[in-house]
């Protein structure tokens, strides 16, 4: 396991130390943000598709069902790295790198048989960096860094019902905030920069995520429900000498679904799919700048297991293969190309992505290490001015208590 | 094949592709879909007014600053005032052997200035009648009395007076009792011949003597330091009227100007960018620079306070105009200044004037010993102009 640690540190490393300019999605800065997959590189290299995942250390984070056959103390970090290309219409060609960690993961088994986690997730990434010439009045230089989204602070309890049920709940807390920082600098030096801070803020309220899954030696299905809950927005502008907070207006994170499954064929093969489903709407949020419609994720993937035993000799056969496909309707609906506002027309931001990965486990089966490269495009040029074509390298290392023993 | 040597070299090779800074991110291709509405991302606009109400006021004829001026000129006249509380005097009830050695001196501490005439007669004298109280006194002060030195200052170091002979047993009546028998003392220039320059709050009555230490004999000092001091001068003739086409800024008068101008509303969340008035300038005052201010431009201070009242337009005294006791902001020029001077005003102040706008006071931090100017009033062809930048807010994410 050592060389395997010193291997993934330096990875890590490169790909922590790299981002000093970032380049997050074109569409991050509007609506929600771009969606986050939640899942660890195994499950990414298989599209996304978890709701049926189950196993003593495979879990997804749709289904809180998925941890009931936990043994051990498990810990789960996920990083991805993600390269951009960006194409415009109007404003050229760009390329940009930038690290994100989707999900931290914990799970504990008790000794009655309980499993409970927490996990952190980001929903959302709302990042932008832009910077423009201004010529509305005086000439200017705008140059705008927004961060934040939604993030998510989940704990779950899950347990083995029956031979072949499983259940699991989650309570998770809808955390995050939208954070923009406008400079505005002019040619005249008698003109000084002047510096605005936009803020977009929830109430920090919680929601339940109710799941199950029923498991057979070679189908299994699952699916979870989660429902809705409305967040009170407060929105704050500041300039200097000058606070404006706006309240009233609401965000509503909408209830939603997931269903999937697995299907065994033979020993070593799998089949998953899955189908995800929040339902997003017209009255998520009141803006002029943004109307929203179900989020809806298909997922499907293929994975080659490993073959038991490891003899030494049997070369790739002892690592398992992954590969996936997932096509992504994001729930923002922004103004149309040429459009200021959604007064003029809409457009939604349809991507897709396909998937391939490996990965490593240790002789316990409790830690492992598991890549996935995935790439993908997601927007349109002639309905929003903007396409991206994006490659994500997926690195997610699992601990265990007896991983150390 | 071993799988780990290969599975690292995969994972170094994808993630070096992954990584490394980002290229041509010139934050460029994010305005394809910065899109926030059609009142666009804010707007900057740049207005001009000009001032409704303008003046220039003096702070009356009493300069209590860190520098006293003493002479006479064709435009000015200074003349400074001393008192002191009590007066140290040698102990001569436990002193062996004391005995008065030389005249009384009062030194006074020498600040040089730019143009110095080559000699200057002074006098010390006692004043005909005690100094007002500091919030009352004005030119001309307490009539000149009793004559108690003279000298023609060379400006050679500092200035020292003799009180003469006679000097200690008029001390001597001066300290009993204290303080009401110690006279006011003035010092004035005889003849119309320029200016010197003292530090304030030091000049220093000085008493020589001797006293024996064992068998020898040694001389000592005892020395008393001024406690207030002040110099007056006349006040500006002719005075402002508030329709003069000149505004004077510092100056030996000291003036102040007051200028009040419209300013566009700032909505809530705009920002300001820029708060100025820009005075166009007809002449200049040369004044009686510090000789410190040695550099080719002479730097100096202006204080902003801003005006918290009504005024009128024909003040002449500073207390006329109300204002905070500090100023709000300070800014600094160099003299000469050029053809227009341009002063930023804190923006937050026009906040505060969709409410309530009287303007600002504008003063020469030191003006007695700073260049003035005379610059251009509403009332004159060259306006000033207060100009106002103003951004507003930008557009929010929903």
């Amino acid at each position: 396991m050592r060389p395997l640690a010193l291997m993934l540190a330096a990875v890590m490393g490169l790909a922590l130390a790299a981002p000093s300019a970032r380049a997050n999605s074109v569409f991050a800065s509007a609506g929600l943000g771009e969606p986050s997959l939640e899942e660890n590189a195994r499950l990414r290299a298989l599209g996304g598709a978890g709701a049926a995942e189950h196993g003593p250390a495979s879990f997804s984070l749709v289904n809180p069902a998925s941890i009931a056959e936990a043994q051990h103390l498990l810990i789960e970090a996920t990083l991805l790295q993600t390269r951009r290309e960006v194409t415009t219409l109007h404003y050229g060609d760009e390329t940009g790198n930038e690290s994100s960690f989707p999900a931290v993961r914990l799970v504990l088994r008790l000794p009655n048989g309980l499993v409970l986690g927490g996990s952190y997730l980001i929903g959302t990434n709302g990042e932008f960096q832009v910077t423009r010439p201004e010529s509305s009045g005086t000439a200017s230089v705008i140059r705008v860094d927004g961060r934040g989204g939604m993030d998510f602070l989940r704990v779950t309890a899950a347990a083995k019902l029956f031979r072949n049920l499983r259940a699991g709940v989650d309570y998770e807390v809808i955390g995050g905030s939208y954070h923009e920082e406008w400079e505005r600098a002019f040619a005249d030096p008698n003109l000084a920069t002047n510096r605005d801070t936009l803020d977009v803020a929830w109430d920090r309220l919680g929601r339940w995520r109710f799941g199950a899954q029923w498991v057979k030696s070679w189908i299994s299905l699952g699916g979870a429900y989660e429902t809705g809950r409305r967040l009170p927005l407060t929105q704050r502008q500041e300039a200097d000498g000058s606070v404006v907070t706006q309240t009233g207006n609401s965000l509503t994170v909408p209830e939603g679904y997931v269903v999937g499954f697995e299907l065994r064929p033979r020993d070593r093969t799998r089949f998953v799919g899955q189908y995800r489903r929040q339902n997003y709407g017209e009255s998520t949020i009141q803006s002029d700048l943004v109307t929203f419609r179900p989020l809806e994720r298909y997922s499907i993937g293929w994975e080659r297991l490993p073959r038991d035993g490891g003899r030494p000799g049997l070369g790739l056969q002892r690592i398992p293969l992954r590969l996936g496909f997932t096509v992504l309707r994001w729930p923002d609906l922004l103004p149309i190309a040429g459009a200021s506002d959604i007064g003029g027309g809409t457009a939604a931001v349809e991507e897709w992505a396909a998937s391939i990965g490996t990965g490593l486990r240790t002789k316990d089966g409790g830690g492992a290490i598991d890549v996935s490269f995935e790439g993908g495009q997601r927007g349109d040029k002639t309905t929003l001015g903007a396409m991206e074509t994006f490659f994500r390298l997926g690195l997610s290392l699992r601990v265990s208590d007896e991983t150390w023993r | 094949m071993r799988l780990r040597p290969l599975l690292t070299t995969l994972l170094v090779i994808s993630s070096l592709a992954l990584s490394g800074c980002s290229n041509n991110t010139d934050r460029v291709t994010g305005n394809e879909r910065l899109l926030r509405g059609a009142g666009g991302l804010g707007t900057t606009l740049v207005e001009t007014t000009v001032p409704d109400r303008d003046t220039y006021v003096t702070p009356g004829t009493a300069n209590y600053g860190s520098v006293l001026l003493v002479g006479r000129d064709a435009n000015f006249e200074a003349r400074a005032f001393f008192k002191f509380l009590r007066i140290n005097m040698p102990d001569t009830t436990t002193l062996t052997g004391f005995t008065p050695a030389g005249n009384v001196l009062l030194e006074f501490h020498h600040v040089e200035l730019r143009n110095e005439p080559l000699e200057l007669d002074l006098e010390l004298r006692e004043t005909a009648s005690a100094l007002a109280d500091s919030g009352t006194i004005g030119w001309p002060g307490p009539a000149p009395g009793l004559l108690l030195a003279s000298r023609t200052y060379d400006f050679a170091g500092n200035l020292v007076m003799d009180l003469g002979p006679g000097g200690f047993n008029r001390i001597k009546q001066w300290a009993t009792p204290e303080p009401d028998s110690i006279p006011t003392l003035m010092l004035e220039a005889s003849a119309i011949q320029g200016f010197a320059a003292f530090s304030s709050r030091t000049a220093r009555l000085r008493i020589p003597f001797t006293k024996t230490v064992g068998n020898a004999t040694v001389a000592d000092t005892v020395n008393t330091t001024v406690t207030f001091d002040v110099y007056l001068h006349p006040p500006l003739t002719p005075a402002p009227t508030g329709s003069d086409t000149a505004l004077v800024l510092g100056g030996p008068f000291e003036s102040s100007i007051a200028i009040r101008a419209p300013v566009p509303t700032v909505a809530p969340g705009a920002s300001i960018n820029d708060l100025r008035v820009v005075f166009g300038v007809i002449d200049s005052i040369p004044g009686y620079v510090l000789g410190s201010d040695s550099t080719a431009t002479v730097p100096f201070v202006i204080e902003i306070y801003q005006v918290t009242g009504a005024w009128p337009e024909g003040a002449t005294d500073r207390s006329q105009i109300p204002t905070g006791t500090s100023p709000v902001a300070l800014v600094v020029r160099s003299f000469p200044v050029g053809d227009t001077l341009s002063i930023p005003i804190p923006p937050v102040l026009a906040r505060g004037w969709t409410t309530l706008n009287e303007g600002v006071v504008l003063s020469i931090r030191n003006a007695n010993v700073k260049p003035g100017l005379r610059l251009g009033s509403r009332e004159s062809a060259i306006l000033p102009l207060m100009r106002t930048g103003t951004t507003t807010a930008p557009p929010g994410r929903f």
